[in-house]
Protein backbone atom coordinates (compact mmCIF):
# COMPACT_ATOMS: atom_id res chain seq x y z
CA UNK A 1 0.00 0.00 0.00
CA UNK A 2 1.48 3.36 -0.83
CA UNK A 3 0.57 6.38 1.90
CA UNK A 4 1.08 9.40 0.93
CA UNK A 5 0.70 12.41 3.78
CA UNK A 6 0.03 15.97 2.31
CA UNK A 7 0.48 18.52 4.70
CA UNK A 8 -0.89 22.10 3.81
CA UNK A 9 1.45 24.89 3.83
CA UNK A 10 0.64 26.50 7.03
CA UNK A 11 1.92 23.05 8.45
CA UNK A 12 4.94 22.31 6.33
CA UNK A 13 5.76 26.48 7.55
CA UNK A 14 5.65 25.56 11.79
CA UNK A 15 7.01 22.55 10.88
CA UNK A 16 10.17 24.19 9.30
CA UNK A 17 10.18 26.80 11.78
CA UNK A 18 10.42 24.31 14.54
CA UNK A 19 13.23 22.40 13.08
CA UNK A 20 15.19 25.38 12.26
CA UNK A 21 14.67 26.41 16.06
CA UNK A 22 16.02 22.89 17.29
CA UNK A 23 19.00 23.43 14.86
CA UNK A 24 19.46 27.12 16.82
CA UNK A 25 19.48 25.93 19.81
CA UNK A 26 22.22 22.86 18.94
CA UNK A 27 24.31 25.57 17.32
CA UNK A 28 23.50 27.83 20.61
CA UNK A 29 24.88 24.79 22.52
CA UNK A 30 28.15 24.23 20.56
CA UNK A 31 29.07 28.20 20.81
CA UNK A 32 28.26 28.59 24.28
CA UNK A 33 31.88 28.46 25.56
CA UNK A 34 33.19 30.49 22.60
CA UNK A 35 31.60 33.60 23.96
CA UNK A 36 34.34 36.18 25.53
CA UNK A 37 34.03 35.85 29.34
CA UNK A 38 32.28 39.55 31.05
CA UNK A 39 32.22 40.90 34.43
CA UNK A 40 29.00 39.53 35.33
CA UNK A 41 26.32 41.37 37.17
CA UNK A 42 26.18 38.53 39.94
CA UNK A 43 29.18 39.02 41.06
CA UNK A 44 28.87 42.56 40.77
CA UNK A 45 25.93 42.71 43.06
CA UNK A 46 27.29 40.32 45.55
CA UNK A 47 27.44 42.84 48.32
CA UNK A 48 24.62 44.85 50.49
CA UNK A 49 22.74 47.25 48.61
CA UNK A 50 23.60 46.50 45.47
CA UNK A 51 21.12 45.15 43.98
CA UNK A 52 20.22 46.49 40.35
CA UNK A 53 17.33 48.21 39.59
CA UNK A 54 15.26 47.65 36.55
CA UNK A 55 16.41 50.62 35.49
CA UNK A 56 20.07 49.70 35.68
CA UNK A 57 19.49 46.65 34.36
CA UNK A 58 17.99 47.80 31.22
CA UNK A 59 21.35 50.48 30.26
CA UNK A 60 23.73 47.71 31.64
CA UNK A 61 22.20 45.73 28.26
CA UNK A 62 22.15 48.25 25.81
CA UNK A 63 25.26 50.59 26.43
CA UNK A 64 25.68 53.72 27.74
CA UNK A 65 26.79 52.85 30.76
CA UNK A 66 29.51 55.86 31.33
CA UNK A 67 26.33 57.92 30.82
CA UNK A 68 24.05 56.27 32.67
CA UNK A 69 26.33 55.82 35.61
CA UNK A 70 26.96 59.75 35.89
CA UNK A 71 23.34 60.17 36.31
CA UNK A 72 23.25 57.55 38.91
CA UNK A 73 25.96 59.54 40.78
CA UNK A 74 24.07 62.91 40.02
CA UNK A 75 21.23 61.44 41.12
CA UNK A 76 23.70 60.33 44.43
CA UNK A 77 24.72 63.79 44.88
CA UNK A 78 21.19 64.87 44.85
CA UNK A 79 20.10 62.51 47.94
CA UNK A 80 23.29 63.42 49.30
CA UNK A 81 22.43 66.99 49.88
CA UNK A 82 19.18 66.55 51.27
CA UNK A 83 20.48 64.03 53.34
CA UNK A 84 18.37 60.91 52.27
CA UNK A 85 21.00 58.04 53.29
CA UNK A 86 19.40 54.89 51.44
CA UNK A 87 18.80 56.77 48.31
CA UNK A 88 22.24 58.16 48.63
CA UNK A 89 23.68 54.82 48.57
CA UNK A 90 22.03 52.91 46.26
CA UNK A 91 23.07 55.84 44.13
CA UNK A 92 26.63 54.97 44.89
CA UNK A 93 26.41 51.01 44.57
CA UNK A 94 24.17 51.90 41.02
CA UNK A 95 27.12 54.20 39.84
CA UNK A 96 29.53 51.67 40.58
CA UNK A 97 27.77 48.73 39.01
CA UNK A 98 27.10 50.29 35.81
CA UNK A 99 30.68 51.74 35.49
CA UNK A 100 33.20 50.00 37.51
CA UNK A 101 35.93 51.93 35.87
CA UNK A 102 36.70 55.18 37.12
CA UNK A 103 37.95 56.00 40.63
CA UNK A 104 36.46 58.97 41.23
CA UNK A 105 33.10 56.87 42.17
CA UNK A 106 35.17 54.36 44.34
CA UNK A 107 36.95 57.12 46.34
CA UNK A 108 34.36 59.80 46.64
CA UNK A 109 31.78 56.64 47.24
CA UNK A 110 34.22 55.41 49.93
CA UNK A 111 34.35 59.10 52.00
CA UNK A 112 30.44 59.31 51.65
CA UNK A 113 29.78 55.96 52.92
CA UNK A 114 32.64 56.57 56.12
CA UNK A 115 32.31 60.66 57.22
CA UNK A 116 28.45 61.64 55.96
CA UNK A 117 27.05 58.93 56.36
CA UNK A 118 28.17 58.53 59.91
CA UNK A 119 27.59 62.19 60.66
CA UNK A 120 24.16 61.85 59.58
CA UNK A 121 23.63 59.03 61.74
CA UNK A 122 24.80 60.51 65.20
CA UNK A 123 22.86 63.62 64.28
CA UNK A 124 19.73 61.59 63.99
CA UNK A 125 20.90 60.04 67.28
CA UNK A 126 21.84 63.08 69.00
CA UNK A 127 18.03 64.46 68.06
CA UNK A 128 16.25 61.43 70.43
CA UNK A 129 18.96 61.05 72.51
CA UNK A 130 20.47 63.90 74.55
CA UNK A 131 23.91 62.47 75.35
CA UNK A 132 24.87 59.46 73.05
CA UNK A 133 27.80 57.43 74.92
CA UNK A 134 30.76 57.12 73.52
CA UNK A 135 30.14 53.30 73.00
CA UNK A 136 27.38 54.05 70.50
CA UNK A 137 29.25 57.00 68.64
CA UNK A 138 32.35 54.81 68.43
CA UNK A 139 30.29 51.74 67.04
CA UNK A 140 28.62 54.23 64.14
CA UNK A 141 31.73 55.36 62.77
CA UNK A 142 33.69 51.81 63.13
CA UNK A 143 30.59 50.31 61.25
CA UNK A 144 30.52 53.04 58.40
CA UNK A 145 34.08 52.90 58.12
CA UNK A 146 34.03 49.19 57.48
CA UNK A 147 30.90 49.99 54.79
CA UNK A 148 33.70 51.92 52.83
CA UNK A 149 36.81 49.73 52.98
CA UNK A 150 34.54 46.81 51.97
CA UNK A 151 33.44 49.30 49.30
CA UNK A 152 36.55 49.97 48.55
CA UNK A 153 37.77 46.46 48.43
CA UNK A 154 35.23 45.40 46.00
CA UNK A 155 36.39 48.15 44.01
CA UNK A 156 40.07 46.77 44.04
CA UNK A 157 38.67 43.42 42.73
CA UNK A 158 36.87 44.97 39.65
CA UNK A 159 39.41 47.47 38.76
CA UNK A 160 42.69 45.41 39.76
CA UNK A 161 44.98 46.81 42.93
CA UNK A 162 46.32 50.24 42.78
CA UNK A 163 47.57 53.07 44.04
CA UNK A 164 44.63 55.31 44.35
CA UNK A 165 42.17 52.83 45.82
CA UNK A 166 44.84 51.73 48.57
CA UNK A 167 45.30 55.49 49.89
CA UNK A 168 41.75 55.98 50.56
CA UNK A 169 41.70 52.71 52.37
CA UNK A 170 44.56 53.77 54.27
CA UNK A 171 42.68 57.45 55.05
CA UNK A 172 39.76 55.57 56.40
CA UNK A 173 41.76 53.67 58.59
CA UNK A 174 43.68 56.64 59.96
CA UNK A 175 40.90 59.23 60.23
CA UNK A 176 38.22 57.20 61.10
CA UNK A 177 39.16 54.07 62.68
CA UNK A 178 42.44 55.76 64.07
CA UNK A 179 44.24 52.55 63.08
CA UNK A 180 47.88 53.90 62.46
CA UNK A 181 48.91 50.55 62.07
CA UNK A 182 46.32 49.07 59.08
CA UNK A 183 46.88 52.74 57.68
CA UNK A 184 50.84 51.88 57.39
CA UNK A 185 49.95 48.48 55.77
CA UNK A 186 47.35 50.40 53.12
CA UNK A 187 49.93 52.89 52.59
CA UNK A 188 52.85 50.45 52.09
CA UNK A 189 50.37 48.59 49.55
CA UNK A 190 49.84 51.57 47.58
CA UNK A 191 53.75 52.05 47.11
CA UNK A 192 53.89 48.58 45.83
CA UNK A 193 51.09 49.09 43.26
CA UNK A 194 53.16 52.01 41.58
CA UNK A 195 53.56 55.79 41.27
CA UNK A 196 52.18 57.70 44.89
CA UNK A 197 51.70 61.42 45.42
CA UNK A 198 55.53 62.93 47.23
CA UNK A 199 53.80 62.80 50.83
CA UNK A 200 53.43 59.53 51.14
CA UNK A 201 56.77 58.80 52.43
CA UNK A 202 56.20 61.61 55.02
CA UNK A 203 53.37 60.29 56.11
CA UNK A 204 54.60 56.60 56.46
CA UNK A 205 57.06 57.99 58.74
CA UNK A 206 55.37 60.04 60.41
CA UNK A 207 53.13 57.25 61.39
CA UNK A 208 55.84 54.69 62.06
CA UNK A 209 57.41 57.88 64.52
CA UNK A 210 60.27 59.31 62.68
CA UNK A 211 61.73 61.59 63.17
CA UNK A 212 60.27 63.96 59.90
CA UNK A 213 62.76 66.49 57.94
CA UNK A 214 60.93 69.27 55.70
CA UNK A 215 62.76 68.76 52.50
CA UNK A 216 65.70 70.94 51.68
CA UNK A 217 64.25 72.43 48.77
CA UNK A 218 61.69 74.00 51.73
CA UNK A 219 64.59 75.23 53.70
CA UNK A 220 66.45 76.58 52.00
CA UNK A 221 63.98 79.14 51.50
CA UNK A 222 63.05 80.74 48.49
CA UNK B 1 8.47 30.59 -15.01
CA UNK B 2 10.32 29.72 -11.79
CA UNK B 3 13.66 28.70 -12.56
CA UNK B 4 14.16 24.58 -12.29
CA UNK B 5 17.83 24.85 -10.68
CA UNK B 6 19.55 27.69 -8.42
CA UNK B 7 22.92 28.17 -8.84
CA UNK B 8 25.79 29.43 -11.51
CA UNK B 9 26.50 32.93 -12.14
CA UNK B 10 23.18 33.88 -13.43
CA UNK B 11 21.69 32.59 -9.66
CA UNK B 12 24.55 35.12 -8.59
CA UNK B 13 23.70 37.90 -10.45
CA UNK B 14 19.59 37.60 -9.78
CA UNK B 15 20.28 37.55 -5.92
CA UNK B 16 22.65 41.20 -6.42
CA UNK B 17 20.17 42.73 -8.61
CA UNK B 18 17.67 41.98 -5.57
CA UNK B 19 20.43 43.29 -3.55
CA UNK B 20 20.48 46.69 -5.43
CA UNK B 21 17.22 47.34 -5.83
CA UNK B 22 16.86 46.96 -1.69
CA UNK B 23 19.69 49.83 -1.73
CA UNK B 24 18.28 52.13 -4.68
CA UNK B 25 14.40 51.56 -2.92
CA UNK B 26 16.38 53.18 0.43
CA UNK B 27 18.03 55.42 -1.27
CA UNK B 28 15.05 56.95 -3.47
CA UNK B 29 13.25 57.56 0.38
CA UNK B 30 15.78 59.78 0.98
CA UNK B 31 17.91 57.18 3.53
CA UNK B 32 21.09 59.56 3.76
CA UNK B 33 18.61 62.23 4.56
CA UNK B 34 18.45 60.60 7.84
CA UNK B 35 21.43 58.86 8.08
CA UNK B 36 23.01 62.76 8.17
CA UNK B 37 20.40 63.79 10.77
CA UNK B 38 21.22 60.96 12.76
CA UNK B 39 24.61 61.35 12.81
CA UNK B 40 24.18 65.16 13.38
CA UNK B 41 22.02 64.48 16.08
CA UNK B 42 24.27 61.96 17.70
CA UNK B 43 27.59 64.52 17.15
CA UNK B 44 25.51 67.32 19.14
CA UNK B 45 24.39 65.53 21.61
CA UNK B 46 27.63 63.58 22.04
CA UNK B 47 29.71 67.18 22.66
CA UNK B 48 26.90 68.83 24.58
CA UNK B 49 27.04 66.02 27.31
CA UNK B 50 30.80 65.44 27.06
CA UNK B 51 31.18 67.84 30.05
CA UNK B 52 29.12 65.39 32.29
CA UNK B 53 31.68 63.05 32.87
CA UNK B 54 33.23 62.37 36.26
CA UNK B 55 35.53 59.70 36.63
CA UNK B 56 36.17 58.97 33.06
CA UNK B 57 38.41 60.95 30.66
CA UNK B 58 36.13 62.76 27.92
CA UNK B 59 37.61 60.89 24.89
CA UNK B 60 36.80 57.79 26.94
CA UNK B 61 32.76 59.32 27.84
CA UNK B 62 32.48 60.35 23.88
CA UNK B 63 33.27 56.92 22.68
CA UNK B 64 31.26 55.09 25.13
CA UNK B 65 28.13 57.44 23.96
CA UNK B 66 28.98 56.71 20.23
CA UNK B 67 29.79 52.70 20.87
CA UNK B 68 26.18 52.84 22.50
CA UNK B 69 24.72 55.01 19.86
CA UNK B 70 26.52 51.55 17.25
CA UNK B 71 24.44 49.52 18.94
CA UNK B 72 21.06 50.81 19.46
CA UNK B 73 20.66 52.76 16.63
CA UNK B 74 22.25 50.09 14.27
CA UNK B 75 19.96 47.53 15.70
CA UNK B 76 16.77 50.27 15.13
CA UNK B 77 17.60 50.92 12.14
CA UNK B 78 18.37 47.19 11.09
CA UNK B 79 14.61 46.44 12.22
CA UNK B 80 12.90 49.27 10.38
CA UNK B 81 14.97 48.72 7.14
CA UNK B 82 14.41 44.81 6.97
CA UNK B 83 11.06 44.58 7.59
CA UNK B 84 10.21 48.03 5.49
CA UNK B 85 12.04 46.85 2.54
CA UNK B 86 10.06 42.80 2.59
CA UNK B 87 6.93 44.36 3.42
CA UNK B 88 6.77 47.15 0.41
CA UNK B 89 7.45 44.24 -2.12
CA UNK B 90 4.90 42.77 -0.42
CA UNK B 91 2.18 45.43 -0.33
CA UNK B 92 2.87 47.08 -3.39
CA UNK B 93 2.93 43.30 -4.93
CA UNK B 94 6.27 44.50 -6.61
CA UNK B 95 7.44 40.90 -5.44
CA UNK B 96 4.71 39.48 -7.32
CA UNK B 97 6.01 40.65 -10.15
CA UNK B 98 9.70 39.94 -9.44
CA UNK B 99 8.55 36.41 -8.04
CA UNK B 100 6.97 35.30 -11.31
CA UNK B 101 9.59 36.09 -13.82
CA UNK B 102 13.11 33.99 -13.74
CA UNK B 103 13.45 34.87 -9.48
CA UNK B 104 13.52 31.80 -7.05
CA UNK B 105 11.71 32.70 -3.36
CA UNK B 106 15.51 31.78 -2.41
CA UNK B 107 16.85 34.16 -4.26
CA UNK B 108 14.38 37.09 -3.61
CA UNK B 109 14.86 36.43 0.07
CA UNK B 110 18.69 36.24 0.36
CA UNK B 111 18.92 39.51 -2.06
CA UNK B 112 16.75 41.39 0.58
CA UNK B 113 19.14 39.92 3.08
CA UNK B 114 22.47 41.08 1.13
CA UNK B 115 20.86 44.56 0.39
CA UNK B 116 20.11 45.11 3.97
CA UNK B 117 24.25 43.90 5.44
CA UNK B 118 25.17 46.89 2.16
CA UNK B 119 23.16 49.68 3.88
CA UNK B 120 24.15 48.44 6.82
CA UNK B 121 27.79 48.32 6.06
CA UNK B 122 27.15 52.16 5.37
CA UNK B 123 25.59 52.92 8.23
CA UNK B 124 28.62 52.09 10.61
CA UNK B 125 31.29 52.99 8.49
CA UNK B 126 29.53 56.63 8.55
CA UNK B 127 29.34 55.82 12.42
CA UNK B 128 32.54 55.34 12.93
CA UNK B 129 33.94 57.75 10.90
CA UNK B 130 31.58 60.23 12.97
CA UNK B 131 32.76 58.87 16.49
CA UNK B 132 36.59 58.90 14.86
CA UNK B 133 36.34 62.68 13.71
CA UNK B 134 34.58 63.44 17.51
CA UNK B 135 37.69 61.80 19.33
CA UNK B 136 39.97 63.52 17.34
CA UNK B 137 38.10 67.07 17.71
CA UNK B 138 38.23 66.61 21.20
CA UNK B 139 42.26 65.37 21.27
CA UNK B 140 42.89 68.61 19.39
CA UNK B 141 41.50 70.27 22.10
CA UNK B 142 43.13 68.71 24.81
CA UNK B 143 46.32 69.02 23.05
CA UNK B 144 46.47 65.07 23.04
CA UNK B 145 46.50 64.25 19.72
CA UNK B 146 49.74 62.57 19.75
CA UNK B 147 50.59 61.90 22.83
CA UNK B 148 49.01 60.04 26.09
CA UNK B 149 46.80 61.36 28.62
CA UNK B 150 48.91 62.03 31.74
CA UNK B 151 47.09 60.72 34.77
CA UNK B 152 46.70 57.09 33.77
CA UNK B 153 43.27 58.13 31.75
CA UNK B 154 43.17 55.68 28.80
CA UNK B 155 42.52 56.70 25.10
CA UNK B 156 40.27 54.60 22.74
CA UNK B 157 42.12 54.31 19.42
CA UNK B 158 41.02 55.03 16.22
CA UNK B 159 41.42 51.48 14.98
CA UNK B 160 39.37 50.05 17.91
CA UNK B 161 36.17 52.06 17.23
CA UNK B 162 37.02 50.57 13.62
CA UNK B 163 36.61 46.91 14.92
CA UNK B 164 33.89 47.85 17.19
CA UNK B 165 32.08 48.78 14.35
CA UNK B 166 32.45 45.89 12.16
CA UNK B 167 31.20 43.55 15.40
CA UNK B 168 27.96 45.73 15.08
CA UNK B 169 27.93 45.40 11.22
CA UNK B 170 27.85 41.35 12.11
CA UNK B 171 25.52 41.71 15.29
CA UNK B 172 23.52 43.80 12.68
CA UNK B 173 23.49 41.24 10.04
CA UNK B 174 22.48 38.70 12.47
CA UNK B 175 19.60 40.43 13.31
CA UNK B 176 18.28 41.35 10.05
CA UNK B 177 18.54 37.52 9.09
CA UNK B 178 16.60 37.05 12.18
CA UNK B 179 14.05 39.66 11.65
CA UNK B 180 13.43 38.30 7.67
CA UNK B 181 12.58 34.96 9.42
CA UNK B 182 9.85 36.96 11.33
CA UNK B 183 8.88 39.05 8.24
CA UNK B 184 7.77 35.72 6.37
CA UNK B 185 6.13 34.16 9.50
CA UNK B 186 3.89 36.73 10.14
CA UNK B 187 1.33 38.45 8.03
CA UNK B 188 0.81 42.02 8.90
CA UNK B 189 3.73 45.08 8.58
CA UNK B 190 2.83 46.33 12.08
CA UNK B 191 2.98 42.57 14.14
CA UNK B 192 6.58 41.92 12.05
CA UNK B 193 7.74 45.37 13.67
CA UNK B 194 6.74 44.73 17.15
CA UNK B 195 7.71 40.89 17.48
CA UNK B 196 11.57 42.06 15.79
CA UNK B 197 11.55 44.57 18.29
CA UNK B 198 10.96 42.00 20.83
CA UNK B 199 13.11 39.75 19.67
CA UNK B 200 15.95 42.08 19.63
CA UNK B 201 14.94 43.27 22.84
CA UNK B 202 15.52 39.43 23.93
CA UNK B 203 18.69 39.20 22.63
CA UNK B 204 20.25 42.32 23.94
CA UNK B 205 19.00 41.45 27.39
CA UNK B 206 19.79 37.68 27.41
CA UNK B 207 22.76 37.70 29.43
CA UNK B 208 21.55 39.92 31.95
CA UNK B 209 18.35 38.09 32.58
CA UNK B 210 20.26 35.09 32.68
CA UNK B 211 22.55 36.42 35.63
CA UNK B 212 19.43 37.44 37.24
CA UNK B 213 17.86 34.20 37.11
CA UNK B 214 21.12 32.17 37.91
CA UNK B 215 20.94 34.46 41.23
CA UNK B 216 17.20 33.17 42.24
CA UNK B 217 16.02 29.82 43.65
CA UNK B 218 14.03 28.32 41.09
CA UNK B 219 16.40 25.88 39.25
CA UNK B 220 13.18 25.27 36.53
CA UNK B 221 12.84 28.44 35.52
CA UNK B 222 16.77 28.61 35.48
CA UNK B 223 17.00 25.19 33.35
CA UNK B 224 14.37 26.06 30.94
CA UNK B 225 14.86 29.98 30.32
CA UNK B 226 18.52 28.40 29.41
CA UNK B 227 18.13 26.08 26.72
CA UNK B 228 15.51 28.61 25.10
CA UNK B 229 18.22 31.50 25.25
CA UNK B 230 20.15 29.00 23.29
CA UNK B 231 18.56 29.91 19.88
CA UNK B 232 18.98 33.39 20.28
CA UNK B 233 22.04 34.54 20.10
CA UNK B 234 24.02 37.24 22.59
CA UNK B 235 23.75 40.39 21.53
CA UNK B 236 26.19 40.86 24.21
CA UNK B 237 28.98 39.48 22.97
CA UNK B 238 29.07 41.99 19.58
CA UNK B 239 28.63 45.25 21.81
CA UNK B 240 32.61 45.53 22.66
CA UNK B 241 32.62 49.02 23.22
CA UNK B 242 33.07 48.25 27.49
CA UNK B 243 35.87 45.71 26.35
CA UNK B 244 37.52 48.17 24.75
CA UNK B 245 37.68 51.01 26.88
CA UNK B 246 38.41 48.76 29.79
CA UNK B 247 41.46 48.02 27.79
CA UNK B 248 41.04 44.62 26.83
CA UNK B 249 43.25 43.73 23.97
CA UNK B 250 41.23 41.82 21.24
CA UNK B 251 43.16 38.50 19.72
CA UNK B 252 42.75 37.39 16.04
CA UNK B 253 41.29 34.18 17.52
CA UNK B 254 38.70 35.91 19.76
CA UNK B 255 37.55 38.02 16.72
CA UNK B 256 37.41 34.96 14.67
CA UNK B 257 35.34 33.12 17.19
CA UNK B 258 32.43 36.78 17.68
CA UNK B 259 32.40 36.01 13.96
CA UNK B 260 31.84 32.38 13.60
CA UNK B 261 28.96 32.96 16.28
CA UNK B 262 27.10 35.43 14.57
CA UNK B 263 27.45 34.16 11.64
CA UNK B 264 26.33 30.79 12.54
CA UNK B 265 23.09 32.50 14.25
CA UNK B 266 22.63 34.40 11.02
CA UNK B 267 23.11 31.89 8.56
CA UNK B 268 20.30 29.53 10.43
CA UNK B 269 18.14 32.02 10.48
CA UNK B 270 18.59 32.90 7.04
CA UNK B 271 17.86 28.97 6.18
CA UNK B 272 14.91 29.50 7.89
CA UNK B 273 13.57 32.39 6.46
CA UNK B 274 14.57 31.10 3.17
CA UNK B 275 11.89 27.93 4.03
CA UNK B 276 9.51 29.71 5.49
CA UNK B 277 9.30 31.99 2.39
CA UNK B 278 9.29 29.51 0.00
CA UNK B 279 6.00 27.91 1.45
CA UNK B 280 4.42 31.34 2.13
CA UNK B 281 1.38 31.81 0.44
CA UNK B 282 1.75 35.46 -0.73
Amino acid sequence: MNFRVRLSRRVVRWLIYGVGIVFLVIWGGYVRQWKPTRVSLAKLSGSPGAAPSGKAVLVQGGGLSAVAADFAWIQAMMAWEQGLEAETIRGLHTAVLLNPRPHYFWVNGARILAFDIASWRLERLEARVRQIPRAAKEKIVEEQARQALSFLARGEEIVGQNAVLAIESGFIHLHARKDRLAASACFRRAMECGKVPDYMETLLAELSGQQIHAPASLESGP
Amino acid sequence: MQPSCIGGLDAVRRVLSVALLVNRQMFREKLLLGFATVFALFAGSTWWLKGWHFGSTAGVFVADVGFAMMSVVGSLFTVFVTVHTFYCEMEQRTGHVLLSRALSRFEFVLGKWIGVVILLGLFFILAAVTLGALLICDRLGEGTLWSVVEGGGRQVRLGQVGMVAGFQWVKSGTLAAYVLGVAVLVRTRTLALVMSFLLWAACQLQSVVLDSIMISEQTSARGLLAWVSLALPDFQVFDLGDWVIAGSEMTGELAGRIILYGGGYGALALVIAIGGFHVREL
